[in-house]
């Protein structure tokens, strides 16, 4: 197979997976080879933003070694890490000792470097993008020791971006089933049979219940998922994923 | 709104070919720079402004404001005949797949520093209304890599066709787009408008019966 051809097919497992980790995985199969055997993706958060908050809204994949991230967002190092204001400054991926200390904050920036060393972190890739609604992401890679080539760089850049996709459509996908108030296995399981069509009279004998409490499930659905009707809720219930 | 005219219809509609024409010149040549498709009249216009492409127009007070244009790929188009060795294999011929290009929206009209201005949404909204109406449903896009995590973002189905690679001052990467109803469902929702934006102008309005996209 051709090199693009592995790219394409590459592509494709990435939007195969179904969670953040199995996304974050195939990006890490691809870059390990050149050394990059960690990653982190996420939006740039607000200037003075908490760490649990960061955690929650900024963080899309958390592929750091055991420990480092949650001590990197504890220590606020997001906010004098050079890596990090490079990628706001200009919008292409670099090496991370391509990044400028701000001698301001050199010797914070110099510790931090120091303790992500302890933690396997001596050389990395960062890779900008921009969001739809304008903000700023990335995708930083890091490892032990790196051997990136020339060619390596284009071909990681345009996977990553890929990875970045699958991951905030995966969040949407998870936001949205959170819209609603959560519904009961029963509930759930009387509404895959009425999105087959049965009605319930049916789905109470598949069941096993009475025909009053298969409909009393529906109901419950159906005012659980924000819907008028029968027909609206299955249709709620099947863009937001809770039934396919 | 979008008005969709196609390039055999251009006498009919002289005016708004000749203000997309104007604002071709003046993004491509005068802002980015492509000196190739500098003329003197400030019109800019190509081999591809033939009877086969379909234009659309993002109308802002009866003023042509933003712009796409819309190549079939069973003729000859920019990617095929321009631009081949940005695609690793043979360009794609198909009836549903048509190449977009052109991309352009006036100064005044690109509020926000990075994101996807209510032209630029508009028209994406547009393209993809038009291609469920009729029969389209895969463009072919030579754009900056940055779009392609957009593009993921309003759920189109989107595939390289080849490696990026550097044009001018700007990084280029070849890519199809794929879309279905969800898309359009998808993009309807980040604009915050549920309505169709597209008017299908001269013989297009006849062609395409009004139900195809009213919805």
């Amino acid at each position: 197979m051709s090199k693009f051809d592995d790219t394409l097919s590459l592509i494709e497992e990435i939007e195969r997976t179904s969670t953040p980790d199995a996304v974050c995985q195939q990006l890490l199969n691809l870059s390990s080879q050149y050394g990059l055997t960690c990653l982190l993706a996420g939006t740039l958060p607000r200037p003075r933003e908490t760490a649990s908050k960061i955690r929650d809204q900024n963080v899309f994949l958390n592929g750091w070694p055991m420990g480092w991230a949650e001590r990197y967002f504890e220590r606020n190092y997001i906010f004098i890490d050079p890596i990090a204001t490079k990628l706001q400054s200009d919008l292409t991926a670099f090496t991370w000792d391509q990044a400028r200390i701000d001698p301001a904050v050199a010797t914070d920036a110099n510790r931090m470097f120091g303790e992500a060393t302890e933690f396997g972190l001596c050389a990395g890739f960062a890779i900008p993008f921009v969001t739809l609604e304008g903000s700023i992401a990335s995708i930083s890679l890091g490892g032990q020791r790196i051997e990136l080539p020339p060619r390596a760089k284009g071909m990681l850049s345009l996977i990553s971006t890929y990875t970045m996709g699958r991951a905030i459509q995966l969040r949407n996908n998870t936001k949205q089933q959170t819209l609603y108030r959560p519904l009961t296995h029963r509930e759930i399981e009387a509404m895959r049979w009425a999105a087959d069509g049965k009605t319930e009279w049916e789905i109470s004998v598949i069941m096993s219940i009475s025909e009053h409490t298969a409909a009393k499930h529906l109901n419950n659905a159906r005012t659980k998922l924000g819907a008028v009707n029968r027909v609206q809720a299955i249709a709620n219930a099947i863009r937001s994923g809770i039934i396919r | 709104m979008i008005k969709v005219i196609s390039g055999a219809d251009e006498s009919v509609f002289p005016d708004i070919f000749e203000q997309a024409a104007i604002l071709r010149h003046s993004v491509f040549v005068e802002e980015m720079g492509w000196e190739d498709l500098r003329r003197p009249d400030g019109r800019e216009r190509d081999q591809f402004d033939d009877a086969y492409a379909v234009h659309h127009f993002c109308m802002r007070n009866d003023r042509v404001i933003g712009y796409i244009r819309m190549l079939p790929t069973l003729r000859p188009y920019l990617l095929s005949e321009v631009f081949p060795d940005l695609c690793e294999g043979a360009p794609p011929r198909a009836a549903n797949c048509y190449e977009l290009t052109r991309y352009c929206v006036a100064p005044a009209y690109r509020e926000g520093k990075r994101g996807v201005s209510s032209a630029g949404s508009e028209l994406i909204a547009g393209f993809v209304e038009w291609g469920l109406a009729c029969g389209v449903n895969r463009v072919i896009l030579e754009f900056e890599p940055m779009w392609v995590l957009r593009a993921m973002q309003l759920r189109f189905l989107v595939r390289p066709l080849g490696f990026q690679q550097k044009i001018g001052d700007q990084q280029i990467v070849a890519t199809e787009v794929t879309f279905d109803k969800r898309t359009l469902a998808t993009i309807r929702e980040f604009r915050g408008h549920p309505y169709p934006v597209v008017e299908f102008c001269g013989q297009l309005a006849e062609q395409i019966p009004r139900q195809a996209y009213a919805s």
